[in-house]
């Protein structure tokens, strides 16, 4: 994988002639990627992508964000026009895959309408469709605290956009349906319908976005047989004793399989003008099954000098799972019981990484389609004795303090 | 030799100014009806944001060697780096991208020429007959 990201590198270093994108009378090859390196300052916690597999903990890591995408536009701007985009990148099973991010036909119909099918990245919230592209941001990646409320990409289905004239901006209005697959390290799920709108109102300097989606998502292969054992297990009889909530948390791990519900909303404004870029984000999940309720926050403030991009921003997320296990082991409990309380209250406590973050960094646009970017990231966990999972696994040791800071050096290009 | 060192010094310091802030005007073609835009409108055009302008559709152009550094200062309101973002953004969502490129202003001016709807960026000094300034 290192050498075709060097090779996309040195494409985008070498200057005019190879700088531009290859561009055709009907086709049109572009791409762009991330070299990165980041590592978290404790043992016992680890950082990486939600979809991943591998993660390192106090060691420096180069394939969390490290990406490479390959784009073929045919006929971009005509009345029909297609686009293809692979990205590869660690994925589940640990290494470095491509996989179809964007490949669908849109038809033009006038320039208020447009309608495309086929796969594309689901819009949810503000950046969540161009997360890929890190040379379009002013940090590294997209904030967690907001992209981990809807950890899924892309869906295969439809999109109808309509923009317009409203006062002194433009309004444009997407809406969308699909179905698409999503694969964890420990979990296979399936989405079997994601609806969805987003309204993006820019004036000036200002964009204004609302969107709601909702999906329909079940767990399937290994994992859904593993928690409808589970679930299987919960619904003994003879737990009830000991165990008042196992029946109900019995429903919800076979929820999960059978197919569960979760929506989303969310709000956000940035400002570009000049020198000042702002980013003010909000998004909530409401969870249903054995998913909690997530929130989360950004608010972004960054100042250009030059080639020089230096931010700070604060973002926050909180979900619907506390401390408490939500199976309690009364002492003298039998061991089995012990065993299946400790797997429920694993499956909950993995999503529970309640946080807020600090970051500051600087993104230097140094040379042509190419910026380096560093920032530091102080992130403080909510609840330090739990095995926490998803974006920040606890990987060893029992002395976490809840506080840990991530580095991350990155050079973002296009070409 | 005195006048000739004065005249040439004077030559280079009025040059100066010229070359270094170019002073970039929109055009489109002579018969275009476009025309009276703002800066605004044309920011709108050239970042992929609007169609038309007025009921008229426009359509941006570029060309190899355009005044692009003092095009996105000064008109758009970004650097050419935030610009080149801005269209990464527009290109890998597939909703759009950098304006369409064609190898010459010579190119460009031939296009707007049959092409009414199309836009383009230039140092006013390159203006001639083909063309008119739709900003300001």
């Amino acid at each position: 994988m290192r050498t075709p990201i060097s090779i996309a590198v040195a494409l985008a270093l070498a200057g005019p002639a190879v700088g531009q994108e290859a561009r055709f009378d009907w086709l049109a090859v572009s791409g762009f990627g991330t070299l990165a390196t980041s590592m978290t300052d404790d043992p016992a916690v680890g950082f990486r992508m939600p979809f991943q597999k591998n993660v390192k903990a106090d060691t420096w890591a180069t394939d969390v964000d490290s990406k490479l995408g390959l784009q073929f536009d045919v006929n971009r701007g005509g009345e029909f026009s297609g686009v293809l985009q692979v990205v590869a990148q660690q994925r589940d099973k640990g290494d470095y895959k491509a996989e179809v991010e964007w490949a669908n036909v849109m038809w033009t119909i006038n320039d208020s309408w447009r309608v495309r099918a086929g796969r594309m990245v689901t819009p949810v919230f503000m950046l969540s469709d161009s997360q890929n592209v890190g040379y379009s941001m002013v940090p590294v990646r997209y904030a967690r605290e907001m992209g981990d409320n809807y950890p899924l990409s892309r869906h295969d289905g439809a999109e109808v956009i309509f923009g317009a004239e409203l006062g002194p901006g433009r309004l444009q209005v997407q809406a969308f349906g699909g179905v698409t697959s999503y694969n964890t390290a420990s979990t296979s799920y399936k989405a079997d319908a994601i609806f969805g709108a987003a309204a993006t109102y820019s004036t000036g300097p200002w964009t204004f976005r609302a969107s709601g989606t909702s999906v329909q998502l079940k767990a399937v292969g290994n994992s859904a047989n593993s928690l409808s054992a589970i679930a299987t297990a919960l619904a003994n009889p003879a737990l009830a004793p000991l165990c008042p909530n196992c029946k109900e948390e019995s429903q919800n791990f076979q929820d999960i399989v059978d197919g569960s519900s979760g929506v989303f909303f969310g709000l956000g404004m940035s400002y570009d003008e000049g020198a000042f870029y702002g980013h003010a984000e909000y998004g909530i999940r409401q969870g249903s099954a054995i998913v909690p309720d997530t929130s989360g926050l950004l608010l972004l403030g960054a100042y250009r000098w030059r080639t020089l991009t230096p931010f700070i921003s604060y973002s926050m997320s909180t979900t619907s799972i506390d401390e408490a296990p939500v199976i309690a082991t009364p002492a003298g409990s039998p061991a089995a019981f012990r065993a299946l309380a400790g797997a429920v209250n694993g499956v909950y406590y993995g999503q529970a990484t309640d946080r807020s973050a600090i970051t500051i960094g600087s993104r230097w646009d140094f040379y042509r389609n190419v910026a380096l970017k560093v920032q530091a990231e102080f992130i403080e966990h909510e609840y330090d004795s739990i095995p926490m999972g998803g974006t920040w696994p606890r990987v060893a040791g029992t002395t976490y303090d809840g506080k840990v800071n991530l580095y991350t050096a990155s050079i973002d290009f296009i070409f | 030799m005195k006048t000739i060192r004065t005249l040439c010094l004077a030559s280079l310091l009025a040059g100066l100014p010229a070359f270094a802030h170019a002073e970039v005007v929109i055009a489109a073609g002579a018969k275009s009806p476009l025309g009276g835009l703002s800066k605004a409108q044309v920011a709108d055009v050239f970042m992929g944001k609007a169609k038309n302008v007025g009921g008229n559709p426009a359509k941006p152009m570029d060309y190899a060697g355009s005044p692009r550094t003092e095009f996105a200062n000064e008109i758009i309101g970004k650097t050419p780096d935030q610009l080149k973002a801005h269209y990464a953004k527009l290109q890998f969502t597939g909703l759009g991208g950098p304006p369409k490129e064609v190898g010459s202003l010579a190119d460009a001016k031939k296009l707007a020429a049959e092409d009414p709807s199309v836009l383009i960026y230039l140092d006013k000094g390159q203006m001639d007959a083909t063309l008119k300034s739709v900003m300001p």
